[in-house]
């Protein structure tokens, strides 16, 4: 078994699950790299590789529960909502430019206000709050205004 | 030392591969090529014993063998496209003897912490 079909998960102060990746060309074991590399006083798990999510969607959520990994929903709710105000930027940047002209020919501007407002709620949407699981979380994504979905190639 | 040969074809007097670099002033002692898509996967190391991930776009780098002061000097690149610049550096104060923290950013994301596909580092200097 090489060193890297096991990983090393440890808290930092600041409630990051930091995950250790031995190398395996080092002449050192899982266990002497867990003594050596894990900062004194630290609990840490030595677990299997395969026990890592691969979906890294919510990473920053990540939290351990004794030593299995699992998500912090309401971590991974502040990613979901920063992700829609990173999405809405360029949003909001296209509908400045387009009731800028619609000002100026005197166009309606109803449905270009509509949009930018709905942009600005859809962080507050209460879906997102009520949302219990990753899945929920992830469809809570409304592609009509926001544009692809960052959680699509994942 | 003087190198010999017995007869049964032995040489003494060689260098070990480590002695030989740890020696050289001239030469990485340490260097990694690891993913950043997948939790710090290493595809490649050298007098590397482990690499953590510890926040968004961040790693840490454990040397097998600490080096003799801070001074060493770190070389990096990072994988990305025409579209998408990136950069890599080290996290303020977090170069000490036995680690490095480095983070990598992305230029065209206005300074963002991103995960890269590959990145390979290089560490020089006296241990």
């Amino acid at each position: 078994m090489k060193n890297s079909d096991s990983v090393i998960l440890y808290t930092e102060d600041n409630g990051n699950l930091v995950v250790v990746v031995p190398a395996d060309n080092c002449d050192l074991t899982v266990e002497q790299i867990q003594a050596k590399d894990i900062p004194s006083g630290k609990p840490s798990y030595i677990v299997s590789r395969s026990k890592v999510p691969t979906d890294r969607s919510f990473r920053w959520a990540w939290k351990l529960n004794g030593s299995a990994i699992e998500t912090d929903m309401t971590k991974a709710k502040e990613i979901h909502k920063e992700n829609i105000r990173r999405a809405r930027i360029s949003k909001l940047a296209e509908l400045d430019i387009d009731f800028q002209r619609a000002l100026e020919t005197s166009a309606d501007t109803t449905a270009i206000v509509s949009k930018k407002q709905a942009l600005r709620d859809a962080p507050s949407d209460s879906a997102i709050d009520s949302a219990t699981t990753e899945t929920e979380l992830k469809s809570q994504w409304n592609t009509s205004i926001l544009g692809a979905s960052p959680y699509s190639d994942k | 030392m003087s190198i010999t040969f017995n007869s049964n074809g032995t040489v003494t007097g060689v260098a070990s591969d480590n002695a030989f670099i740890t020696g050289n002033k001239g030469v990485a002692k340490a260097w990694i090529k690891f993913r950043g898509d997948t939790t710090g996967a290493i595809i490649a190391s050298y007098g590397i014993t482990s690499i953590s991930n510890p926040d968004n776009a961040e790693y840490i780098i454990t040397f097998s063998t600490a080096f003799a002061n801070a001074n060493y000097i770190v070389t990096a690149i990072v994988s990305g496209n025409p579209a998408i610049h990136r950069g890599i550096g080290i996290v303020d104060q977090a170069q000490t003897t036995t680690t490095c923290r480095v983070n990598i950013f992305s230029t065209s994301g206005g300074g963002d912490h991103e995960d890269t596909d590959e990145n390979c580092i290089a560490f020089f200097g006296d241990q």
